[in-house]
């Protein structure tokens, strides 16, 4: 039985994260494998590239005592696809809702008896409360990769990712990499990500541009990767997929997250601020699990 | 089987050990500390630190709560005090401290204000280990400090084989006793927003005391029969996520507002939605709006403070009320601190008899009508009480005739309880009172005198911790009852079992508990200082009968013993000589020492 893969994207919201993680699913899936897609967002909008329209209801909504699985749906693509669902704006407890889809897979043992090959996390972006880190816990996810842009409070929220999988690392979290996803000048936006993930101790997996044939796939609610599966973007997505899938967790290096000072440094000087000292890279041991 | 081979002492929920008095000498002198911070209560009981970034200190107030100070660094300054209380203990936020506390914590502000942190980490900690006098108090005992800081409550305390007055405990469950929240009684109506869990499903210190204090559930308590009406909006996990919760409690106030008999409502909330950002003050402030009814919170509400303690809501019912002229408030009485029981109703009887009329009685129930006319009397009676102390400031500056001090518990206590307040009437009032006390005396007299010769054949006793001497000797600390010299009156023997920790001096409270009380020479103190030999004086000490506030006391069940508590203990003279029989009968009821080894389990 192969080992099944637990991927989380994190990031700041409105950054490409579903895009992202919706071509990471359909990928693994079209290699063969079995994939559960959970959308950890209150908008409901990560599986709406995957199902080909808004998820029809998500956990939160399924009503209690109701059969949380009826949540799940599968795409054309065979995907299973599940969105955590949250409150309306302004109100509730979106944390809360995600604790709760996760206490509900662990108590239907979702991610367990051989049902999955591969479960990919879209998580919303900016971490507010330890709610949103909840499939850190317990096993969920071994893997995180940082959806970013060069821009400041991109950069920010990265830094602070990288510090919430530092606080997790001690369950077996690692910090995979840092996906890159630029608007403008995708070059010289690059060169800072490289070095920003060079100052967290971890490496850049990949860097998107600008790419109108993305656009174009979203507003026919599809992932690129099966709207133009041979475009260059496509390629991409594969081997950003295949790259992710290839890693060991066991053996990623802790992120160094910065301090505050060597963040402002860096958002003022760029990839020019001098790095600072290197913390110790040595992971904690992971419990038996 | 030997005593050592006793078993733990288990099953003792919310018996939760407090730690005696253990200040640092040094640092009380080096912030000139010592005594009352505020000189009138509030002293600074323990210092501590926790890791090497917080101190942390204790204040202690008379109404028994705690407010702790912790003092921390500030981000990126140095090392000082920065007037922040981390925690107020019990479960207390900073508005609901007393003014006593705010005194006393803002006084100590003030001297460590410019401290260097460091400076008082090292008067806290590195205090130079002198060798002892002699006569010296010892080492603080491990046993009865926090041990894991200031953000620890413990549970299964180490000394709580010791422990059966429970005081703290009983003291540090304000929603639960009278001690400090608003109960409301009559027309009202309480409204509960929060998970079941929370609201109904713990184990409650009511549910497993038998305290005097611990009664909000008890039917035979303040409560009408039945209760005022209590509701649920029940706060479930989607409620939480979704944030639709409010929508129960706006439906259920949709409902009150057709019930018109319900005049106040009493509104709280556990902290989920307050952590939430639940708005329930709009729905609460609308419906006040729309039904004109008055919204007390006894809890927090989502945003903000909203708590309005007991004097706060008695000081803002009263100014509202309308004053009456003195000819309506002519031969009526209140009654203030008085639990409703059948003693009290008796006592109520017998003034009505003699021609003085209750007006309102209010404390620890509150009915909104009561305060509405509350000044439509002549006389105001207050039940000794610590905790009501700050109620009892707003009573006193009402323009009434104050009877305090006086407790009617007790053949002698009730009648210089009835003598006395006969007496803030006119001399009518007084003969007809004397007369009928003495009719009383001569019914009650005979059997009082057969029970007190069987009371005689019986010990009753009370294990007590430092601490628990002065508040069984205070009437105002334990419900207006000196609860030693009650069964003293009615001929018990009394043991004192009393915990003497190694090298400290006798505790004088000890003495002067025993000391005027009648039979003087069956009267004893004994001390213990390990749980051996508690337990072999509770087994062979010839008790009959031991106070404890812990209801089914296993400690005492498999000894044979019976307990009691202030709930037996009834006001009144007709109820002295009920509790007198109740005793009398518990003391001769062979159940306990026959099945001892059935109920209590273990040895």
């Amino acid at each position: 039985m192969r080992r099944m893969e637990r991927i989380a994207l994190f990031g700041k919201g409105g950054g490409g994260k579903s895009t992202i993680a919706s071509n990471i699913s359909y990928l693994y899936a079209k290699s063969g494998l079995r994939v559960l897609h959970v959308g950890c967002d209150p908008k409901r909008d990560s599986t709406l590239r995957l199902l080909g329209r808004r998820a029809r209801t998500s956990i939160a909504d399924v009503p209690f005592p109701g059969d949380p699985l009826q949540a799940i749906e599968r795409s054309a693509d065979g995907i299973d696809c599940v969105e955590t669902g949250g409150p309306v704006p302004g109100i509730g407890c979106a944390g809360r809702g995600i604790i709760m889809a996760m206490e509900q897979f662990e108590r239907l043992r979702l991610l367990e008896q051989d049902r999955y090959d591969a479960v990919v996390f879209d998580v919303l972006g900016d971490l507010v409360c330890g709610g949103f880190a909840a499939p850190l816990r317990n096993g969920f996810v071994r893997k995180v990769a940082v959806v970013l842009s060069d821009e400041p409070m991109s950069l920010f929220a990265a830094n602070n990712l990288a510090r919430m999988v530092r606080t997790h690392a001690g369950g077996g979290v690692a910090l995979a990499g840092l996906i890159g996803n630029c608007r403008y000048d995708a070059d010289a936006a690059r060169s800072v990500l490289e070095g920003f993930a060079a100052r967290l101790g971890t490496e850049l997996l990949a860097s998107f541009g600008a790419e109108p044939l993305v656009r174009r796939a979203e507003r026919a609610c599809q992932t690129v990767s099966r709207f133009a599966p041979k475009s260059e973007v496509s390629g991409q997505f594969a081997r950003l997929a295949t790259t992710l899938r290839d890693l060991d967790a066991s053996v990623l290096p802790l992120p160094t997250p910065l301090d505050d000072a060597a963040l402002d440094m860096f958002l003022r000087d760029g990839a020019d601020s001098p790095a600072a000292p290197r913390r110790n890279p040595t992971r904690p041991r992971r419990p038996g699990k | 089987m030997s005593p050592a081979a006793e078993t733990p002492e288990d099953g003792l929920p919310h018996c939760r050990g407090y730690a005696p008095e253990k200040v640092r000498a040094r640092l009380e002198g080096r912030l000139k500390l010592a005594g009352n911070p505020d000189g009138a209560g509030a002293r600074l009981t323990r210092v501590g630190t926790e890791s090497e970034s917080v101190l942390w200190f204790v204040l202690q107030g008379a109404s028994g709560k705690e407010a702790w100070l912790a003092v921390s660094p500030v981000g990126g300054e140095p090392w000082a005090f920065n007037g922040r209380t981390l925690k107020i203990s019990p479960r207390s936020q900073e508005s609901e401290l007393s003014a006593l506390h705010r005194v006393g914590l803002e006084r100590l502000g003030a001297k460590l204000d410019g401290t260097s942190f460091e400076s008082l980490r090292r008067l806290i900690k590195g205090r130079p280990a002198a060798a002892p006098a002699p006569d010296a108090a010892p080492p603080p005992d491990a046993r009865t400090q926090p041990p894991l800081g200031p953000h620890c409550e413990d549970w299964a305390h180490p000394d709580q084989w010791r422990e059966f007055c429970c005081f703290p405990a009983i003291e540090w469950c304000p929603g639960e006793t009278f001690l400090g929240s608003v109960m409301f009684s009559g027309s009202a109506c309480t409204l509960r927003y929060g998970d079941l869990e929370c609201q109904e499903g713990l184990l409650y210190l009511s549910h497993v005391a038998q305290s005097h204090w611990a009664f909000t559930k008890d039917p035979g308590g303040d409560a009408p029969a039945g209760g005022i009406p209590e509701y649920l909006a029940l706060l479930d996990d989607r409620d939480v996520i979704q944030g639709v919760g409010v929508r129960k409690v706006e439906d259920i106030l949709e409902r009150i507002q057709d019930t018109p008999s319900q005049s106040s409502l009493q509104f709280y909330n556990c902290c989920i939605p307050m952590m939430t950002g639940d708005d329930v003050r709009g729905p609460l402030a609308r419906f006040q709006e729309r039904t004109g009814r008055k919204v007390v919170f006894t809890d927090m509400s989502a945003v903000g403070c909203h708590q309005e303690s007991l004097s706060q809501h008695i000081l803002r019912e009263l100014s509202a009320a309308p004053r009456p002229s003195p000819k309506a408030a002519e031969g009526r009485l209140n009654l203030a601190g008085f639990r409703r029981t059948r003693g009290r109703d008796e006592l109520v009887g017998l003034l009505a008899d003699v021609g003085v009329e209750l007006n309102a009685a209010i404390l620890p129930a509150v009915a909104p009508e009561d305060l509405a006319g509350y000044r439509r009397a002549a006389v105001q009676v207050l039940m000794p009480n610590t905790y009501y102390r700050e109620v009892y400031e707003v009573l006193g500056g009402l323009a009434l005739r104050t009877l305090a001090g006086l407790s009617p518990y007790g053949g002698a206590g009730a009648a210089r309880w009835l003598r006395a307040v006969g007496a803030c009437f006119d001399g009518a009032v007084a003969a007809r009172l004397e007369a009928a006390l003495v009719r009383l005396d001569a019914t009650i007299q005979p059997e009082w005198e057969r029970l007190s010769q069987r009371a005689a054949a019986h010990r009753a006793g009370f294990v007590l911790g430092p601490g628990d001497a002065t508040r069984l000797a205070d009437p105002a600390s334990s419900a207006g009852v000196q609860i030693p010299a009650l069964l003293a009156e009615m001929g018990f023997g009394i043991d004192l079992l009393v915990f003497r920790e190694r090298g400290r001096p006798d505790d004088a409270g000890w003495q002067s508990l025993l000391s005027g009380l009648p039979g003087a020479d069956r009267h004893r103190i004994v001390p213990f200082g390990r749980r051996e030999e508690l337990s072999r004086s509770l087994r062979a000490g010839g008790l009959s009968i031991v106070y404890s506030n812990i209801r089914n006391d296993r400690r005492l069940i498999r000894r044979g013993l019976a307990a009691f508590s202030l709930r037996d203990l009834e006001m009144g003279l007709p109820g002295a000589l009920r509790s007198l029989r109740r005793l009398v009968e518990r003391c001769e009821l062979p159940y306990f020492r026959e099945n001892a080894r059935l109920l209590g389990g273990g040895s």
